[in-house]
């Protein structure tokens, strides 16, 4: 997957990242060193060799932390949510080999918070006489956040449905929902898109999800008449679907992203469906 | 005159019948073999390596999925200098689902190599008959070759259940 800022930024001018240190405080010390100590436990530690006191904390916005090694240059940028509100979001610039930690290596872009691709299938089309639809996902886990509770999972599902002459494509639904067998906890983060999306035309639509700084993007065409979601309180539990009406031999498609959270060193399992529906008229 | 109303009601449901009965049996199931297969692969590879995305996801059962693959694997540079090898080949069943819809089979390709990025891949490239292709119908699912998704088919009430590790080949 991607680390793209999502395409709304509102404002790009670099805002200044110091007052925004909290690493003399004891939060901040807190996180460094348990940052130290999971950087260490998973191998990722081998490139700086850094001890906690090499590290900067970052209270980025209320419960959001940042820790990045000293050297790292972040710009900060104001970004525009699709709710309206306005949240600072950190983008790391690894250091160069001249401002390296240690006056060693370059710091590895692997000590930041990194999402990493964990899952990616495809399933077989499912179809009958009158349509089809071919979906896949992919799931991606947050790496080397600073939260010692929980782990964060996003899911990308994705689908293209079309009919079949001489038959009419009226909607095509993709949902997801915790699978209460095999799944941790799930608690929610996040999830796109926030609301329904009319299409008065064919356009690309922007999927963004941020966790700790870290954004996942996908980048789907949406078109007439529209995405249609369905979130629900239940954690995990999402559902979107085009509808419209368009001839066979035309593709349409569909897509959400949902982020989870789950105890630490649980796994996020979800059910997923993909349906469609299809008319002569 | 009642009576013809009734024949006639019922000429029109046997029609349809027939006429539904002609559209779901007009899919061929014939499988699909090694040789068509790796015919449809070498074909992905040259387009591939000719840069040409638009040929490749012709090829393709989806072109949305196609693109997003294509990006997803980093684009034009991520695109593999070797052709890959085919490790292994399994014939995927046709499910048939509880609501009446089908999960087609096919032939699945297991493919390994290295992409122009230097990442290992391993992706299991999906050929089945589609009658909606113009390819002798036949379609490819995961025809972007290095992008690392599996194939799979959904359970028989149609849910799909995740929580299967990428299949990753064995890097030292």
């Amino acid at each position: 997957m991607s680390t793209l800022l999502v395409g709304y930024v509102s404002a790009a001018n670099p805002l200044e990242i110091s007052k925004y240190d909290i690493t003399r405080t004891n939060i901040g010390v807190q996180l460094a060193q348990e940052t130290i100590q999971r950087w260490t436990d998973n191998g990722w530690n081998s490139n700086c060799n850094c001890n906690f006191n090499d590290l900067e904390v970052y209270e980025i916005n209320p419960g959001d932390y940042l820790v990045a090694p000293a050297s790292a240059k972040i710009k900060l940028q104001s970004v525009r949510q699709s709710d309206g509100s306005v949240k600072l979001e950190p983008t790391i610039v690894t250091g160069s080999p001249s401002d390296s930690l240690l006056g060693t290596e370059a710091v590895s872009p692997m000590q930041a918070p990194y999402w990493l691709e964990v899952e990616s299938w495809c399933f077989a089309r499912v179809q009958n006489f009158m349509g089809w639809i071919d979906n896949c996902y992919a799931i991606n886990k947050l790496i080397g956040e600073t939260d010692s509770q929980y782990d964060y999972y996003e899911l990308t599902h994705y689908a293209t449905a079309a009919s079949k002459y001489p038959f009419r494509l009226k909607w095509a639904q993709l949902t997801c929902r915790r699978n209460t067998q095999y799944s941790s906890t799930m608690l929610w983060k996040d999830w796109y898109p926030k609301s329904d999306q009319p299409a008065p035309s064919c356009s690309t639509i922007t999927l963004g999800i941020t966790v700790f700084g870290v954004t996942l993007s996908y980048a789907s065409q949406i078109c007439t008449s529209g995405w249609d979601i369905t979130k629900y309180d239940e954690a995990g539990r999402f559902a979107n679907k085009w509808y419209g009406n368009v001839g066979s031999g035309t593709e349409r498609e569909v897509a959400y992203m949902v982020c989870v959270k789950v105890p630490q060193n649980g796994y996020a399992i979800w059910d997923l469906t993909a349906g469609y529906g299809c008319s002569l008229i | 005159m009642q009576v013809l109303r009734i024949i006639i009601a019922v000429v029109i449901i046997i029609c349809s019948f027939a006429a539904i009965s002609v559209f779901a049996s007009s899919e061929n199931n014939e499988e699909v073999s090694v040789e068509e297969a790796t015919s449809l692969l070498n074909q992905a590879v040259a387009y591939a390596q000719a840069r040409d995305l638009a040929k490749l996801c012709e090829l393709a059962s989806s072109k949305g999925i196609c693109r997003h693959q294509w990006e997803d694997a980093d684009g034009e540079q991520a695109v593999p200098d070797e052709p890959p090898q085919i490790v292994d080949t399994y014939l995927l069943p046709t499910v048939h689902l509880k609501n009446g819809d089908k999960a087609v089979g096919g032939r699945v390709l297991v493919l390994e190599g290295v992409d122009g990025l230097g990442k290992p891949y391993r992706t299991e490239f999906f050929v089945f008959r589609s009658g909606d292709s113009g390819l002798e119908g036949l379609a490819v699912t995961n025809v972007i070759y290095w992008c690392g998704y599996g194939i799979r088919q959904p359970n028989e009430d149609g849910t799909m259940t995740t929580g299967h590790p990428n299949p990753r080949p064995d890097v030292a």
